[in-house]
């Protein structure tokens, strides 16, 4: 039940059983020492891993280093991937929100980090080479869902979740951020991962 | 562990989004090691967390960093391996003949089993057979025995007067015995001796 939630939360509508056993006949190809798995698997999910690290980075090179670093780390723990946890997509996002955040984090303790720049300006640039596009087109539907549902959100649940998953803050900073108590805080993004979830179940066909 | 709980079942959504600091994080898993409740909570708030993923603008990669993601893996062997032992359990993957082995040997061994029990019970069954014979013939035992019992009571009844005059302790008798006898009674005991004993005073 929860793995069919998260399926079709995060998976492809319609064809995610089917999408995440390629990708598990991948993942055992890579940990069989099988590079061409790897490409299989950075055909399918380099994009959104890469986009993921754009966003939370905000700088292209950084993106592409945490995309190698993901991908490496697959290739090197494929052994270690545990079905009942999530689909092989969601453990690469897994992975690259991770490695971006650390980045950030340590980008941040040092004094030349940059200012996190508005996610808008990547939007322009096309998809250049997919080899699927089909499954591209609905992920990419898919997202819009999600980011309508999360621009639907009260602003404070909102802004909480965007600061929590996007810039890697604590509960503590996040409350000292938008001068609100920290039970608040908590309590909102409570509240807005909930109605995340809601609305992103209600809206599969 | 319920103080504990009110405490920390705040945390489960930043411990989804991946917020928590790291001494926070420790103390929550520690936790949820032995929160059922807080487990299914983090597994439902996960599944908006890992959409927020996927809510992000789509923007392609350049086309070179195929080469270098895969470079990296493919162009030094030794220095980066996959971990070994792919321990990957998918039963579709295996041949059909082996599947079909399987199957015939654990039918073989269910087989086998059923006909050990079967030997079983009907030799319990005989034995049980056996054990109720011997019931009914203790049975019938115990009827003779009634009946002799029935029978020495009736001899009694006719233990008459004359013959309670004819052992009268009072002629100092050395031993007293009683016999069976013919109704009537005779001169002399001819049957066998039941009871045996000496007089003594009460």
């Amino acid at each position: 039940m929860v793995i069919w939630l998260f399926a079709a939360v995060v998976g492809f509508p319609g064809r995610s059983s089917e999408s995440q056993a390629d990708d598990q006949r991948s993942l055992q190809r890579v940990a069989g020492g099988d590079a061409g798995g790897l490409g299989a698997l950075y055909d399918k999910h380099g994009r959104a891993v890469y986009s993921l690290a754009l966003r939370i980075l905000g700088d292209e090179g950084d993106a592409e280093e945490v995309t190698q670093d993901v991908f490496a780390q697959a290739w090197r723990r494929a052994g270690q991937y545990d079905e009942s946890r999530g689909t092989v997509a969601a453990w690469l996002l897994v992975m690259a929100r991770t490695r971006a955040i650390d980045r950030l984090l340590a980008r941040r303790v040092r004094p030349e980090g940059r200012v996190h720049e508005d996610d808008g300006l990547t939007l322009q640039q096309l998809p250049a080479t997919n080899p699927d596009v089909a499954s591209e087109m609905m992920a990419a539907e898919r997202g819009q869902r999600v980011r309508r549902a999360l621009e639907d959100l009260p602003l404070l649940q909102r802004v909480a979740i965007e600061l929590a998953y996007f810039e890697g803050l604590s509960q503590r900073e996040i409350a000292e951020r938008l001068e609100q108590p920290l039970g608040t805080v908590k309590t909102r993004m409570r509240l807005g991962l909930l109605k995340l979830r809601d609305a992103l179940v209600e809206a599969q066909p | 562990v319920n103080a504990a709980h009110d405490e920390l079942k705040h945390d489960a959504a930043a411990y989804a989004l991946g917020s928590l600091e790291p001494a926070e994080r420790a103390a929550f898993e520690v936790h949820l090691a032995t929160c059922a409740e807080c487990t299914a909570d983090v597994k439902q708030l996960r599944l908006s967390a890992g959409a927020l993923a996927r809510a992000v603008p789509q923007v392609s990669p350049p086309p070179s960093l195929r080469a270098k993601v895969l470079g990296q893996v493919t162009a030094s062997p030794g220095a980066l391996t996959p971990a070994p032992a792919a321990v990957v359990r998918d039963t579709r993957g295996l041949p059909a003949w082996l599947q079909i082995a399987a199957l015939l040997v654990v039918g073989a061994g269910m087989f086998a089993y059923a006909q050990r029990m079967q030997a079983r019970v009907s030799n319990l069954e005989a034995q049980l057979a056996q054990a109720q014979a011997q019931v009914a013939s203790s049975d019938r035992l115990i009827a003779d025995a009634r009946n002799v019992a029935f029978r020495a009571q009736a001899a009694m009844g006719v233990f008459a007067a004359p013959d309670v005059a004819r052992i009268d302790l009072a002629g100092q008798p050395v031993a007293v015995a009683v016999t069976l006898e013919p109704a009537g009674g005779v001169p002399a005991p001819t049957g066998e001796r039941y009871l045996i004993g000496t007089p003594s005073p009460l």
